[in-house]
C-alpha cells in the first residue's frame, strides 16, 4: 500500500497510481471518527447514559447483589450499542442532508458504500468502547464474574446485534428533517429501551408490557445476550435472531426506497 | 495503519482476557467476615450485647473472652485499652448449638459447624468414623469440625431397624450376649448406648425388635458400666416400657398417640428426657420441611450441593395418619409444660434433613409445637448439658470454652433469627463460614453411543472410567464375582459374569458396574438419551438380573429387573419411563444378580446407551 502518497493532498494531485479503494474506506472512517469524537453532543450522551444508569440501578441501588449486576450489565450494554447505531446513522445523516454535505459526498468519486461502511465501523468502535467501559465497571464494582468465552461471546453478539439498528438509523436519517432528527430519535431510543426491559429487568414490567416487548428489536437483542449467562426468559434463539433479521431487511428496504425517492427529487 | 489496527486488536484482546472469571466451580468461597469481626479471636470483649448462657438471658451486658474462655459477664467492664472491643447492640450471643440426634459420616461435622452447631451427639455410625473425631474433641485447635459424642453401633436384633442400611453390624438375639455387646461398644468408644426397641404390644411391627428382657438387661449392664442407655421408639407403648425399665431418654417422639398423664408422671419421676426429632418425624409424615430451609436466604447460600440434595429428599410414603405429626407436636407441648427435659435433635442426614441447617429448622418446629422461644433455644444448649456428660458444652458460664454464635437479631422474639449468623466462634476462635456458589457443577452430557462391545477389553469402555466388578463386600457382605472375556462366533468378544450371591445382608448383590465419569465427584447427564441396551443370555435355563441406575448422592437407584434366557437376546431398557431419578446427574449403571442366593452366571455383549 502506498501510504504517504495518498494521504498527502499535494502528492495526491500528482499521483499517477490508481486510487486505492481500501484507503478511501479507511480515510472516510478515520475522518468520521475524529469528527464524532470532537462532537461532545454525540459522544457524551452515548457513552455516559448507559454507564450512569448502570451504576445507579445495577450497582448502587441493586436489589439483588448476586444477579442484578450481571443482568443489568448486559441490558445496559444492549442499550449502549443501540445508541451509536441510531445516532451516528440517524442524526448524522439527517444533519448532513440539511447541510448539503450528504449531496456533496454523493457526487464525489467516493463509492456510496464507503459512506455506509465508515459509519458502521464507527458505531462498532463506539459500541466496543461502551462494552469495554461497562464490563470493566461491572467486573470491578459489581463483582461480575464470567468465563472468558462468555465475556467475548457477549461482546460479539452485542456488536453484531447493533447492525439492525444501523439500518433503522439509516432509514430515520433519510426520512427525518435535520432539525427534528435528534429529538425524534431520542423519543424513540429512550422509551424503546425502557419498554424492551433494558433499564429494569423485563419481568418487573406488567404482563401486557412484557408481551408488547416482543415487537421491539432491542428486547430480542437483550434476550439473545442474556442467553449467554442463562438469564433469559427461555424463548428459542431462532425467534430472536429471526425478528432481528426481519427488522434489518425491512429497514434496509425502507432506506433504499427513501434514498431512491430523494434521488428523483 | 496496519500497525495501529494490530495494536488495537491486541489491546482489545488483552482487555477481554483480563476480565475476571468465576472461581473454580467446586471451590468454596470463604465468607467475607467483616474486617473488624476477624480481629475478635482468643481475647476480646463484646459490649452491650444480648447474652444467653444456656440457662439465663442477660438483656444488655458485656462479655469478656480471655484465652478462649468466657472470663467475665458484667455490664461496663473496665478492660485494658489494647483489647479488641465489639459493640453488639441489637445483636445476640448464644452458646454454640448442640444437635442431640444425628448420624455422622462424610462432611457432617463441617456442615454442622458452618451453621453454628458446635457439638453433635451421634446415634449410630461406624466406630472408625466416630473415633477420629472423638479423639480430638478436647483440643482447642479443633475448629474445623463440630465436637462429636457417639453411641457408635446401635443395639438391635437380626433384621431389626438399623440393619437395613447395608452395614454389617453385630446384633442381639439373647440376653446372654448383652454383657459382651456393651463391653465391645465401650471398647470401641461409645459415649452412651443406643437401642432400638418396639414392644410386642405395639400395633405395628415394621421390623423385628430386641425383646423386653434384652432391653432390660441392656439398661442394667449399661448403667453398671456407667453409660446412659437411650432408646429409639416409634410408639407410646414401647416408650412407656423403656422408661419404666429405666432408660435415660428417648431419641424420637412418636406419632401414634398423644402422651397421657401417667406417662408424663413417669418421665418426671425417672427424670428421663426426650429428643423429639420433629424434623425427621415431619419428613416421615411427608411434610417437606427441608424446603423451608432451602427458601431461607440466610441458610441457602451456606448449603453444599449434597446438603441441598439431602433437604430435597423424601421418605417413601408410610401412610402415617394425617394427625400423626400433630400427635407428636401435642406430646412435645404437654411434656414441656410438665417440665420434662426436651432436647433438640434432627436425625440428620435422613431424607429431608441435613447437618447444621436442620437444627435451625428443628427449633422452629419446637416453637410451632408450643415451646416458647427461650425453651426451644434452651433445648439445643443448656438442656443438653444437663442431660449428657459433655463438659461445659451448650453453656457459656464463666470458665466455659467460648463456643458461641453472634446473631444479627433477637431469636427470643423471632425464632427464625437463629439463622441470621454474623459470626461463629469455636473454642474462642472465629470460624470462617463456607459459602457455596449458586451453580451446580456442570455435568458432562453423553450422546448416544456404544459403551463396550467387549472385543478388545472387558474393562475399558468407549467413555467413562470403565466396567468393574461390584459386590456387597462393599457393605460388609460376602458375595463374590468374577469377570471373564470370552468369544462367540467369529471372534466376537463378550463378557461373562460368574459369581455367587451369599446371604448375610438384607440386600445382597453381585455383578458389574459401569462408572460413567472419570471421577465419582462428578455425575454424567444422560437425560437426553432414550434407553440402555445390551445383548445378554443366562448360562442356566434362566437368570434374573437387575439393572440399576444410580444418581449422585443417592442410594435409591432406578431399578429394572429382567429375566435372561439361555439364548442371546437383545434387551432395551427405556430410561425415560422410570423417571423417578434425576437423569442429569448419574454416576453409575450396574447389572447385578441379587434376587436369589447362590451361584449365577450370565453373559453380556454390545452394551450401549441410545
Amino acid at each position: 500500500m502506498n501510504k504517504g502518497k495518498v494521504i498527502d493532498p499535494v502528492f495526491d494531485k500528482l499521483n499517477l497510481v490508481k486510487p486505492n479503494l481500501i484507503n478511501i474506506y479507511y480515510m472516510e472512517a478515520k475522518t468520521e471518527t475524529i469528527r464524532l469524537f470532537r462532537t461532545p453532543g454525540f459522544c457524551i450522551p452515548t457513552l455516559l447514559f448507559p454507564i450512569m444508569f448502570y451504576v445507579f440501578f445495577g450497582i448502587l441501588f441493586s436489589m439483588n447483589k448476586a444477579t442484578m449486576p450481571t443482568y443489568l450489565m448486559i441490558t445496559y450494554a444492549t442499550f449502549g450499542v443501540i445508541g451509536p447505531a441510531l445516532f451516528s446513522f440517524g442524526v448524522g445523516i439527517a444533519i448532513e442532508r440539511g447541510q448539503g454535505w450528504f449531496d456533496l459526498k454523493e457526487v464525489s468519486p467516493m463509492p456510496a458504500s464507503a459512506y455506509i461502511i465508515s459509519r458502521i465501523v464507527l458505531s462498532i468502535i463506539f459500541s466496543l468502547l461502551i462494552i469495554m467501559l461497562l464490563f470493566s465497571i461491572a467486573a470491578i464494582f459489581g463483582d461480575v464474574r464470567l468465563f472468558h468465552s462468555q465475556w467475548i461471546l457477549l461482546a460479539i453478539i452485542l456488536i453484531l446485534g447493533s447492525l439492525p439498528f444501523c439500518a433503522v438509523g439509516m432509514t430515520l436519517g433519510l426520512f427525518l428533517k435535520s432539525s427534528s432528527a435528534p429529538a425524534t430519535i431520542n423519543l424513540i431510543y429512550l422509551p424503546m429501551g425502557f419498554l424492551s426491559g433494558l433499564w429494569l429487568p423485563i419481568n418487573f414490567l406488567p404482563d401486557f408490557m412484557q408481551s408488547f416487548a416482543n415487537l421491539l428489536p432491542p428486547y430480542h437483542l437483550a434476550q439473545l445476550s442474556l442467553k449467554v449467562v442463562e438469564m433469559d426468559i427461555g424463548a428459542p434463539i431462532i425467534l430472536h435472531i429471526g425478528v432481528l433479521l426481519l427488522y434489518t431487511l425491512f429497514f434496509m428496504f425502507l432506506a433504499m426506497k427513501a434514498y431512491n425517492k430523494k434521488d428523483k427529487q | 495503519m496496519k500497525i495501529k489496527v494490530f495494536i488495537g486488536v491486541i489491546v482489545i484482546a488483552g482487555f477481554f482476557l483480563l476480565l475476571p472469571q468465576p472461581v473454580d466451580k467446586l471451590q468454596q468461597e470463604p465468607r467475607q467476615v467483616s474486617k473488624f469481626l476477624s480481629k475478635l479471636n482468643n481475647n476480646f470483649i463484646l459490649r452491650n450485647v444480648r447474652f444467653y448462657d444456656g440457662d439465663v438471658l442477660y438483656e444488655n451486658t458485656d462479655v469478656l473472652v480471655q484465652n478462649n474462655l468466657i472470663a467475665k459477664i458484667e455490664k461496663n467492664q473496665n478492660v485494658s485499652e489494647n483489647l479488641v472491643e465489639f459493640d453488639g447492640t441489637n445483636k445476640t450471643i448464644l452458646p454454640g448449638f448442640i444437635d442431640a440426634h444425628t448420624h455422622v459420616y462424610g462432611n457432617a461435622l463441617k456442615d454442622a459447624l458452618n451453621f453454628g452447631v458446635t457439638t453433635e451427639l451421634d446415634m449410630f455410625t461406624v466406630p472408625e468414623t466416630a473415633n477420629q473425631y472423638q479423639s480430638v474433641r478436647e483440643n482447642d485447635d479443633n475448629i474445623e469440625n463440630a465436637d462429636l459424642f457417639s453411641s457408635t453401633i446401635l443395639a438391635t436384633t437380626r433384621g431389626g431397624h438399623g440393619t437395613e442400611y447395608g452395614l454389617k453390624i453385630p446384633v442381639l438375639e439373647t440376653t446372654t450376649e448383652v454383657d459382651d455387646f456393651v463391653r465391645k461398644r465401650i471398647q470401641q468408644g461409645a459415649d452412651y448406648i443406643k437401642a432400638v426397641y418396639n414392644s410386642k404390644q405395639a400395633d405395628k411391627q415394621f421390623y423385628p425388635s430386641i425383646s423386653y428382657e434384652i432391653l432390660s438387661t441392656l439398661i442394667t449392664v449399661a448403667h453398671h458400666q456407667d453409660r446412659m442407655l437411650l432408646v429409639h421408639v416409634d410408639n407410646l407403648i414401647s416408650a412407656r416400657e423403656a422408661i419404666m425399665l429405666g432408660a435415660d431418654g428417648l431419641v424420637h417422639s412418636f406419632m401414634d398417640s398423644v402422651v397421657d398423664e401417667s406417662f408424663i408422671k413417669l418421665m418426671l419421676k425417672k427424670n428421663a428426657f426426650i429428643i423429639p426429632t420433629l424434623s425427621v418425624e415431619a419428613s416421615v409424615a411427608q411434610q417437606a420441611v427441608g424446603n423451608n430451609l432451602l427458601d431461607d436466604e440466610n441458610i441457602m447460600p451456606f448449603l453444599s450441593n449434597q446438603q441441598k440434595h439431602e433437604l430435597k429428599a423424601a421418605f417413601p410414603d408410610f401412610d402415617i395418619p394425617s394427625d400423626g405429626l400433630q400427635n407428636a407436636f401435642k406430646s412435645v407441648k404437654k411434656l414441656s409444660l410438665a417440665g420434662v427435659k426436651i432436647l433438640a435433635g434432627t436425625d440428620a442426614p435422613n431424607p429431608g434433613t441435613t447437618h447444621g441447617a436442620s437444627l435451625h429448622g428443628e427449633l422452629r418446629l419446637l416453637v410451632k409445637a408450643g415451646l416458647n422461644n427461650q425453651e426451644a433455644i434452651h433445648s439445643a444448649t443448656g438442656a443438653v448439658r444437663k442431660a449428657f456428660e459433655i463438659g461445659n458444652r451448650g453453656t457459656l458460664k464463666i470458665g466455659a470454652k467460648a463456643s458461641m454464635i453472634l446473631l444479627d437479631g433477637n431469636p427470643f422474639v423471632d425464632i427464625n433469627d437463629t439463622s441470621k449468623i454474623s459470626a461463629i466462634w469455636k473454642n474462642g476462635q472465629l470460624v470462617e463460614r463456607f459459602k457455596y456458589l449458586d451453580k451446580e457443577p456442570t455435568t458432562i452430557k453423553i450422546s448416544p453411543s456404544l459403551i463396550s462391545d467387549f472385543n478388545d477389553s472387558i474393562q475399558s469402555t468407549q467413555f467413562g472410567k470403565g466396567i468393574v466388578a461390584t459386590t456387597d463386600q462393599f457393605a460388609g457382605g460376602d458375595s463374590i464375582v468374577q469377570l471373564t472375556g470370552l468369544t462367540r462366533n467369529k471372534g466376537d468378544g463378550y463378557l461373562q459374569v460368574h459369581g455367587e450371591v451369599k446371604a448375610g445382608l438384607m440386600f445382597p448383590w453381585s455383578g458389574i458396574t459401569f462408572l460413567l465419569s472419570e471421577s465419582m465427584q462428578q455425575g454424567v447427564d444422560i437425560s437426553n438419551l432414550e434407553s440402555i441396551s445390551f445383548d445378554a443370555k443366562s448360562n442356566t435355563e434362566s437368570q434374573i438380573v437387575s439393572v440399576l441406575i444410580f444418581q449422585q448422592y443417592s442410594f435409591q437407584p432406578l431399578e429394572q429387573t429382567l429375566l435372561l434366557t439361555k439364548d442371546w437376546q437383545n434387551y432395551v431398557i427405556d430410561i425415560k419411563k422410570y423417571g423417578s431419578i434425576d437423569l442429569s446427574n448419574i454416576v453409575n449403571i450396574s447389572i447385578v444378580a441379587s434376587e436369589k442366593r447362590g451361584d449365577f452366571e450370565f453373559s453380556l455383549d454390545n452394551l450401549s446407551l441410545n
